[in-house]
């Protein structure tokens, strides 16, 4: 009802009317405050803004600076106001409760039939901090904020082109969210910015509140366990991904900014692989592509090959097995799903206690399940090394939503192996890749490069390509050396 | 309604994995590793296989080291075939035995002597049974007494013997693949490892040690054995062995290290219709102990040695063929498969003929061994 007041109403030329208005529609908003003026000779003003929004020590500094009373009269021209903030005016009251809203903060003056916006905004929240879940040894070490105007500022910073384009674009019709769509004009691929686009312009949501909800809204398939967007904290990784041509959605609110389309082979991708040597790089995304074969199959090859297939093991590992499992009162497939169910408690204990808690999670997952229970008989040890392997394998994967991926994957692998052996592992493995296979994103194949084929993009996978330039600087070298020899 | 197919189709996958009850689980625990077996003849009923089996003990292989008592149990059974021994054996192990990971199958010399057939079609009809597994015959004696020695180093003692011949020099895992594939091969006589049991005066105690190979006929019956030297020099010919020792008289011995051991083969054809066969051996001497009084940093004294070396793997290779052609009538040395690769037309029309053709073809060493290294000393300590 207060958005059809709002809706057609035209600013009035009367102060009181105004206030009156604002007034019902803030009913009940203790933070909303009306700040009116009466000065001499110039007609009385009214300085609507929310504190805390707004910037109040600016506001009293910055606006109310009068030299001398002769001044006042002065205060509110157009003229001293542009010199104050960025101002612009509006005839809507709902255009004046938005900017409100927003953290502007609005003026409106006796016998006017506009209002004055006046940027005066508040710079409160996290300062820029490191990144907490990507963190790399070589690289720069400013993350995120939950301030969408800085967020835009880091990318920026590392883009100075205006070929970084940036468009707002509202969402949530009681929330407000701002999303800004993040590319770079003339390398950003178009049929996947104007997806982009367009599925955000679809969106009817009253709220959103983190970047999660716009993913799950514009995302190609809901049921799958792969995400099909990026989500970063960094700035670097953002500027990065939009020099490959893919767009970024950024949200107001949050920290993690949005990634189009993301592929299945850019899980394997680090950002420090482009800071380091690329020969270690390349060795690195080798490893990673190993550990993410572990974190998906161990447990489930385990099961199978040693209670399917004790043959395919060599003599001597299996003294050590048959040994170890003596005496264990479970099926294999059931001791292997007890600790690793026990495992993810152990994790999603660890993130949610406190700190200063967390460390005993650690110490009795550590003792009661690592020692006890192996002396205890319940479970083998081999089979605690098998999934405390697995855990290891999963966090190494450089996206945490992927990794989320592979260890719900893990499960149905883990059953499939303990009914069929090894022929439900390849089973489980060919109903992944079909899916895989049928998966697209933002019109991009999932598994590309790799199917269907790009021989062009194929080298990016596996090893980290090195960029190349060095002969050229080696040639700057050689003649200044040469340069030098003449001199001498 | 498509919808609705899918989900039917794969609840009726679901029912059908869970309804057909064959599922070939089985635990670890549940499972008795039959590491080694031996198989005889049982003297009392001769149409009876004995047969005995070498089993982990899992809980004492647990306890590692410290557990002074064995890790392995023995058990017996006796049986029509070798599947119905076995079969006969389960009667009475609480868990199912699983002979997946049987490396070793000792068989009786008796059993040789009468005939292996039947061990082999139960070897290789049966999926169960592990291809790479290594056979052995038992020279004078039974498969069930090799089973009983204790032998220290292993935590199975039937795992010796492969090792022993690992360490002699010789591939392992193979043998039985290699029995299958010479007894189906142009003219070949199939061969197989043979372990012996003795007991040295000195210390007592039976052990084990390789004794060298058993030549079978082509029906699968023992011929005769080839001792460890004759084998391992048939092993340089047939291309199996990857070092060698030799001691020469120089005089007082000087002992080399054969490595790189490598021959050739070369057949001709001669008018009177037999094959000439000529053997190059080659291979690099690394002088390893040299007792006589030659200074080998003299060339002379060098080219002696190394004609002395070449002399005597020529006497040691000809009493190999002498004992192969004249004793046992049986070509080992894959001569006939040469002829079959070299001259496939005489070999299709005299096929039939190879085995008495063989025994009297004219066969010629030619030893090609040289001397590369000399070791760390020129003249040896004793001559000034």
């Amino acid at each position: 009802m207060d958005d059809v007041l709002a809706k057609d109403r035209k600013i009035s030329q009367r102060l009181a009317e105004n206030e009156r208005i604002l007034r019902s529609l803030f009913n009940n908003c203790f933070d909303i405050t009306f700040r009116p003026f009466f000065p001499s000779d110039a007609p009385a003003a009214l300085l609507v803004y929310i504190a805390g929004l707004a910037d109040t020590d600016k506001i009293n500094n910055e606006l109310f600076r009068p030299d001398t009373p002769s001044q006042w009269n002065s205060l509110f021209t157009d003229i001293h106001l542009s010199t104050v903030a960025s101002s612009d005016t509006t005839e809507s009251i709902q255009e004046a409760v938005e900017g409100l809203l927003q953290g502007q903060s609005v003026l409106f003056m006796e016998g006017r039939p506009d209002c004055y916006f006046l940027d005066l905004k508040a710079k409160n929240g996290r300062t820029i901090q490191e990144p907490a879940f990507e963190q790399t040894i070589r690289g720069p070490r400013d993350s995120f904020t939950e301030q969408i105007e800085v967020n835009v500022i880091l990318i920026r910073k590392r883009i100075q082109s205006t070929k970084l384009k940036l468009e707002p674009i509202t969402v949530g019709s009681i929330s407000r969210t701002k999303l800004i769509i993040v590319y770079l004009e003339g390398i950003v691929d178009e049929l996947v910015l104007s997806q982009v686009k367009e599925r955000i312009a679809r969106i009817r949501t009253t709220a959103i509140l983190e970047s999660g909800y716009i993913e799950e809204m514009i995302e190609d398939v809901s049921f799958s366990p792969f995400p099909q967007m990026q989500v970063t904290e960094r700035p670097d990784i953002v500027s990065a991904n939009l020099f490959e041509g893919k767009v970024a959605v950024l949200t107001d609110g949050t920290p993690n900014a949005l990634i189009v389309p993301m592929t299945f082979w850019t899980t394997f991708q680090s950002a420090e692989d482009y800071y380091e040597r690329f020969i270690f790089a390349s060795l690195m995304r080798w490893t990673r592509l190993i550990l993410f074969a572990i974190s998906l199959y161990l447990p489930s090859l385990f099961v199978a090959i040693t209670t399917f297939h004790s043959q395919l093991m060599p003599t001597n590992f299996l003294f050590s097995l048959t040994a170890a499992r003596e005496g264990v009162p479970f099926p294999s497939v059931i001791e292997a799903l007890l600790i690793e169910f026990m495992f993810e408690g152990l994790r999603e204990a660890g993130i949610r206690l406190p700190k200063a808690t967390g460390s005993a999670v650690s110490i009795v997952g550590a003792l009661v399940i690592g020692q006890a229970a192996v002396q205890a008989g319940i479970v083998s040890a081999p089979m605690v090394i098998v999934v405390s392997m697995t855990g290891i394998a999963s966090f190494a994967i450089p996206r945490y939503n992927m990794s989320i991926a592979f260890r719900i994957l893990k499960f149905p692998m883990l059953i499939l192996s303990g009914m069929f052996g090894l022929y439900g592992v390849t089973m489980g493995t060919i109903a992944l890749l079909v899916h895989l296979a049928r998966l697209e994103t933002f019109g991009v194949p999932y598994l590309s490069p790799v199917s269907p084929l790009r021989p062009e993009g194929i080298k990016e996978v596996f090893i980290r390509p090195p960029k190349l330039e060095s002969k050229r600087f080696r040639n700057l070298f050689a003649r200044l050396r040469g340069k030098i020899g003449d001199e001498a | 309604m498509k919808r609705k197919a899918k989900k039917t189709f794969i609840i009726m996958l679901i029912f059908v994995s869970l309804l057909c009850g064959c599922w070939d689980r089985k635990e670890l625990n549940d499972q008795l590793f039959d590491l080694a077996g031996g198989i005889d003849l049982d003297r009392e009923k001769r149409e009876c296989y004995l047969i005995s089996a070498q089993m982990l003990i899992p809980a004492k292989a647990a306890e590692g080291q410290e557990s002074s008592k064995s890790d392995y149990f023995l058990e017996t059974s006796r049986g029509k075939n070798v599947y119905d021994a076995i079969q006969e054996m389960q009667k009475y192990l609480s868990r199912s035995m699983t002979r997946a990971h049987r490396g070793n199958l000792f068989i009786g010399e008796a059993l040789a002597r009468d005939g292996i057939s039947e061990i082999l079609d139960s070897y290789t009809r049966d999926p169960k049974s592990r291809i790479r597994t290594d056979l052995w015959i038992v020279k004078d004696g039974t498969a069930l007494e090799i089973m009983k020695i204790k032998y220290p180093l292993e935590k199975m003692p039937a795992m010796a013997p492969i090792k022993i011949h690992q360490a002699a020099g010789g591939e392992v895992g193979t043998s039985l693949v290699e029995y299958l594939i010479a007894s189906r091969g142009e003219g070949s006589y199939p061969t197989l490892p043979v372990v012996k049991m003795v007991i040295k005066p000195e210390l007592g105690i039976p052990t084990m040690t390789f004794y060298g190979r058993a030549v079978f006929s082509h029906g699968h019956k023992l011929l005769g054995y080839l001792d460890y030297d004759e084998s391992h020099n048939r092993g340089w010919i047939v291309g199996l062995i990857d070092s060698s020792v030799l001691t020469v008289e120089a005089p007082g011995p000087v002992t080399g290290f054969i490595s790189n051991p490598k021959s050739k083969m070369q057949t001709t054809l001669l008018k009177s219709g037999s094959v000439k066969t000529e053997i190059t051996i080659k291979g690099q001497i690394t002088v390893k102990e040299n007792d006589s009084p030659l200074d080998l940093t003299d060339e002379s004294n060098l080219m002696q040695l190394q004609r002395l070396f070449n002399q005597e793997i020529n006497k040691e290779m000809m009493q190999l063929i002498h004992k192969v052609q004249k004793t046992l009538k049986a070509d080992v040395l894959g001569i006939g498969e040469t002829v079959y690769r070299q001259h496939p037309h005489y070999w299709k029309r005299n096929r039939d003929k190879w085995d008495s053709n063989f025994v009297d073809s004219e066969i010629i060493i030619h030893p090609k061994l040289e001397i590369k290294r000399i070791g760390l000393q020129g003249s040896p300590v004793h001559v000034k």
